[in-house]
């Protein structure tokens, strides 16, 4: 059997960022990524109004730009599709906010590519390091409850916009909310496919700017109240 | 005949024209059409017979003609909405699947 080289497997690894007015912190998450031998960047502008297409242009990524805002669903759908079309073989879908880092991605994709997990999931609550504000911490907990159950899926961090997906995952798993609600879909695909998943430790960063963009408590619920609908009455 | 039942009749006939123009500038579909003229000329009707409505709301066992009105209105109001929150997402649906190709083709040609 030949062994791997080190690192040799990120040439295999695409990395999708779905962005929207982004301008101030995309430049330093595709630094962040190269600096860690990331090279397959495709980044999905979704109607940004600012200067993050042009950011990621000279950054020498994939861009791809949506005439209008879609939302973060739809534009993962449209990196996603892109990536598949490019032969990826391990997609990993990764915020444009500066939340993730790029070091999180090795222990996301190798089980993909060594121990053929379908999909790896990050989860903020396996490590302790992450400095989640506590009703932050009470609204995604409840999520987690909510989610299992929806989905009928085990889980510790329901919306962690980190995740890695195989070629095959990515095919099988249909998202058809444009909104944030995809982070619970994709987990109800994950069990419509029987798709085998684990979930990794990683690292989430907030500030004051991630904190104003991330989840309001009421969206949580009307993003609750959609997965109903969806159980309820289908595509 | 008394002066409130002139006004129905009257908006039983404006709705009509109303609807009828629409139709013909293609602004609605012919079911749209051939519904709205049922509404139309109910009114017309109600307008001519007031009492039509009493009559029939003893008949269902409802305290007023005006409450069976106010009754049917609100089912047939919450149908429409409905219909419309269903085609709103076919809609949104739609948009999507052309922004997306629209992306998708553009990035190719480069």
């Amino acid at each position: 059997m030949q062994v791997p080289v080190k690192d040799d497997f990120k040439k295999e690894v695409f990395i999708v960022i779905p962005a929207y007015n982004e301008e101030k912190n995309i430049g330093k998450v595709i630094e962040d990524l190269h600096k860690h031998g990331y090279k397959n960047i495709i980044v999905v502008d979704d109607g940004s109004i600012d200067k993050t297409y042009e950011i990621a242009k000279r950054k020498g990524c994939m861009v791809l730009r949506h005439i209008t805002n879609l939302g973060q669903g739809a534009a993962l759908r449209t990196g996603i599709k892109y990536a598949l079309l490019k032969n990826a073989k391990v997609i990993v879908t990764f915020d444009a906010d500066g939340q993730h880092l790029a070091k999180d991605i090795e222990n996301l994709v190798k089980p993909i590519i060594f121990d053929d997990y379908d999909v790896v999931l990050g989860s903020r609550f396996l490590k302790k390091d992450s400095n989640i504000p506590i009703i932050r911490k009470i609204v995604l907990k409840l999520g987690v409850l909510f989610t299992r159950l929806i989905s009928g899926i085990k889980v510790t961090d329901t919306h962690n916009g980190l995740r890695a997906l195989s070629n095959y995952a990515a095919k099988k798993i249909k998202i058809t909310m444009n909104g944030m609600t995809h982070a619970s879909e994709i987990l109800d695909e994950i069990v419509r496919n029987n798709l085998k998943y684990k979930e990794v430790p990683v690292t989430i960063l907030y500030n004051d700017e991630t904190l104003k963009k991330g989840q309001s408590s009421l969206n949580s619920i009307r993003i609750a109240i959609k997965m109903i609908n969806k159980k309820l009455f289908g595509r | 005949m008394q002066p409130f039942q002139y006004i129905v009749i009257f908006c039983g006939l404006f709705f009509m024209y109303v609807i009828k123009n629409f139709y013909i500038r293609d602004k609605i579909k012919k079911e749209t059409y051939i519904f709205f003229m049922f509404v139309s000329f109910s009114l017309i009707l109600i307008g001519i017979y007031p009492t039509l409505t009493s009559t029939i709301s003893r008949l269902l066992g409802i305290g007023r003609g005006v409450d069976l009105l106010i009754y049917i209105s609100l089912l047939i109001i919450f149908y429409l909405l409905i219909r419309i929150f269903v085609k709103q997402k076919d809609l949104e649906d739609q948009i999507s699947k052309i922004v997306e190709e629209l992306a998708l083709e553009r990035v190719k040609k480069k």
